[in-house]
């Protein structure tokens, strides 16, 4: 293939992500700025379960509230932070969203109908966004997790706590104005990552050969390991990936590979990655990048084994 | 000392990561043990049987297919498919497709039980863990037709011969008509042209193991019709004609053309869209398509095998049909009988196994009956031929004769000079026939269709008011 075609390959499959994730990115930047708004800590404090277990399961379920995808729940969790959600908690919020939100339940359905391929992706992704959820509250510390910036935003950035001022009351319509400079602020911030991931999975797409992935279709195990990778690369919008995973279905992938895909895509891609920097420390994405891909390939692996449908 | 060294780089460790990191390193060690195991505890599944054929009832040219999950190697299938009672047969592999067909039909209304021993192996090299077994039920031969003639609408139906009080069963319910049909020779199908709007023709599937209809191919501008299924089933031959709608110039000579009928794509036989054709012929193992090229004057013979045409010239515009072995194509040719001013048909065989199609003479020039018609057969020895013999006149009716291939010798089976045959369609044992009689002399008389046994000389009305009887084995 030469450069040109090449070229418009990129630029081709450049636009078709981003055009499909800027517009959620945009959602959930909105959804930020509302909260930033309208949610106000002692909210969060009053409605999170005390137990960590109860509260970490409660944030996998948040995705109900705010149906957001793994583009627009980044912002959505990054405020959240700001206003007090524990960082387990929303870690099991940010991993569980992109799926556990009544969009891609419909548009599962409507790929799978109502089955293994449903029932195991809401499953293993709560149980993934669970157990991971419950690893990070290991540490109780924001400040060894989060980027400053993802921390108080009356402490500047520092990471510090600082005294908040009581703000003069908004009435609604400065309230909206407010949600929407926000939501701006957000957007820009974070649409230079879905930038740069976006291009970075438009290139890993066009030097990469899906007919080489799609040869290991018929392998147990290599064909969840072949999900996990076009997952990752092909950073597709968790509210569509079901249609993608039913041609994969015709390819002759098996179940426990596709509910890989479904499970580790909407939880790790490139551009998801590149946005999680903008919340996390490097290392802590490492491990959200690490860990979901582990459990989906062993729930993948797993069920190609021993479950016959 | 080394002990305290020990202590020391646990120590050091533990400072430097907290207990957020040696909780996350425990889970990746325990969840790349637990996939380690679950690799080590091996494949528990195996391969999948997808879908499985025929269920129920079948014919008795049925052909088994039983698909995978995956592409099957095929040297592992060798001796694993089983029928009980015991039927030759042969076994195929296609992708994750296995195919099984008989040699010979099966018997009719016997149960059969089919299985599939534990160990075929996928290309990946997993392995069909648990044997497969089902049951099907070889039914009697039926007879399609279509009806009724003296409306101008007709729909295909169904009917069992061997039973005297049967009902026909319409099959198709086409608001405009059906032109023609063909059946597959494994009995699971039948094509046929539906008339549409504008009077184009499409090609429907008429799928006997589900009773359900689905179009094959929309002819939005054409008609499609006089379709050939090539044995195999994959593949159907037919004549297109375009209709020339938007320029109102009436419709065009047809085109043979092909659709794939796993894929639903059509094309035309030749890439030179100037080459006619009409009354495509599939020789029985499919390599060979035989159709009628008026431009050329002949039949041509288009062997897909090395894509080469062959012609035999014949300026009658008609194409016969190649005997069950594939070696015989017939055809027929007017002669003039020496001395007379008489003028009858006599069939031409070819052999289109030899290099120059070589051609023999049914019946000598000599012999003074006009042959109308020609049937094959299973053995390839014997033929059925519509013939009116000298004595009558071209007033009045066609008679079946039973012909032996190798002396010519014609037995009369079916002769009322009351009636004319024609139509005649063999049945898959070659012991019974399905036939078009039509009263000659008797007002408001209709084609009918019907049966007549070889063994025993059974004659019978099927159905009145039909005709194009074709065997569903």
């Amino acid at each position: 293939m030469d450069f040109n075609t090449q070229l418009t390959l990129f630029s081709t499959r450049f636009l078709g992500i981003f055009i499909e994730a800027v517009s959620f990115l945009l959602l959930g930047t909105i959804v930020s700025g509302l909260i930033e708004v309208f949610v106000r800590k002692e909210d969060i404090a009053r409605f999170m379960p005390r137990r960590p277990f109860a509260a970490i399961a409660a944030g996998s379920f948040l995705g109900f509230l705010f149906p957001v995808c793994e583009c627009g729940v980044v912002p959505v969790t990054r405020k959240l932070y700001q206003k007090g959600l524990p960082v387990s908690v929303g870690v099991a919020f940010l991993l569980a969203a992109p799926v556990m939100n009544p969009i891609v339940f419909a548009s599962t359905y409507a790929a799978f109908g109502f089955g293994p391929i449903l029932i195991g992706r809401f499953a293993i992704t709560f149980i993934m966004a669970v157990t991971v959820g419950l690893l990070f509250s290991l540490e109780r510390s924001p400040v060894k997790l989060l980027q400053p910036r993802a921390l108080m935003a009356m402490a500047g950035g520092s990471g510090k706590i600082a005294p908040q001022l009581d703000a003069p009351p908004l009435t609604f319509g400065q309230g909206l104005l407010r949600a929407a400079r926000v939501a701006t602020d957000e957007f820009f911030d974070m649409g230079r990552y879905l930038v740069m991931g976006t291009a970075l999975a438009a290139a890993m797409q066009t030097l990469f050969s899906q007919e080489q992935i799609r040869a290991l279709a018929s392998d147990p195990s290599m064909s969840a390991v072949a999900m996990a990778i076009m997952a990752f690369v092909l950073s597709i919008c968790s509210t569509t990936d079901a249609i993608l995973a039913l041609s994969f279905a015709n390819f002759g992938f098996p179940t426990g590979s596709l509910l890989t895909f479904l499970t580790f895509g909407p939880m790790v891609d490139i551009k998801a990655t590149l946005m999680y920097l903008s919340i996390f420390k490097r290392r802590l994405v490492i491990y959200l990048a690490i860990l979901p891909l582990l459990m989906s390939l062993l729930f993948g692996i797993f069920i190609n084994l021993n479950v016959r449908f | 000392m080394a002990q305290k060294r020990s202590l020391n780089w646990i120590g050091y460790t533990y400072s430097r990561f907290d207990r957020l990191d040696l909780g996350v390193g425990l889970t990746i060690l325990a969840l790349l043990g637990a996939i380690l195991l679950t690799l080590l505890r091996g494949d528990h599944v195996g391969i999948s049987v997808r879908r499985f054929l025929p269920q129920g009832l079948a014919s008795s040219q049925t052909v088994i297919q039983i698909a995978f999950d995956e592409p099957l190697d095929p040297r592992s299938v060798e001796g694993k498919l089983s029928l009980t009672p015991e039927a030759a047969g042969a076994l195929s592999v296609v992708g994750n497709q296995l195919e099984w067909r008989p040699n010979s039909p099966l018997q009719q209304g016997q149960v059969y039980t089919v299985r599939l021993e534990a160990g075929v192996r996928a290309q990946s090299g997993r392995l069909l863990l648990e044997a497969h077994a089902w049951q099907f039920r070889v039914r009697a031969p039926q007879v399609v037709f279509m009806a009724p003639v003296d409306q101008p609408v007709q729909n295909l139906f169904l009917i069992d011969p061997n039973q005297p009080d049967a009902q026909p069963q319409q099959l198709t319910f086409s608001e405009l008509g059906v032109l023609s049909y063909d059946v597959l020779p494994d009995g699971s199908r039948i094509v046929y042209s539906e008339l549409g709007e504008l009077r184009t023709a499409h090609l429907r599937l008429y799928d006997l193991r589900t009773n359900s209809a689905l179009t094959l191919l929309e002819c939005r501008t054409a008609a499609c019709t006089t379709p050939a299924w090539r044995p195999d089933g994959n593949v159907v031959a037919f004549e297109r004609s375009e209709l020339n709608l938007d320029t109102g110039a009436g419709p065009g000579a047809p085109r043979i053309w092909l659709v794939d009928v796993n894929t639903g794509i059509s094309r035309p036989l030749f890439a030179d869209n100037q080459r006619l054709g009409y009354s495509p012929r599939w020789s029985p193992d499919g390599a060979i398509l035989a159709s009628y090229d008026a431009n050329v004057g002949g039949i041509v013979l288009f062997d897909f095998e090395n894509n080469r045409e062959r012609l035999i010239r014949t300026p009658q515009g008609e194409v016969g049909q190649f005997s069950p072995d594939g070696r015989w194509l017939f055809f027929p040719k007017i002669i003039q009988l020496a001395g007379t001013t008489r003028y009858v048909a006599h069939f031409v065989l070819v052999d289109v196994q030899s290099e120059l199609l070589v051609q023999r003479d049914l019946i000598p020039d000599s012999d003074p009956n006009n042959d109308v018609e020609l049937a094959w057969l299973p053995d390839s020895r014997r033929l059925i031929a519509t013939r009116r013999p000298p004595e009558i006149t071209t007033m009045q009716g066609a008679q079946l004769h039973l012909i032996d291939l190798e002396t010519g010798a014609a037995t009369p089976l079916v002769t009322d000079s009351d009636y004319s045959s024609g139509q005649v369609a063999v049945s898959p044992s070659g012991e019974q026939l399905a036939f078009q009689r039509f009263a000659l002399g008797q007002s408001g008389a209709r084609p009918q269709i019907w049966f007549y046994d070889l063994n025993t000389s059974e004659l019978r009305l099927l159905v009145n008011n039909a005709t194009l009887p074709r065997w569903l084995p």
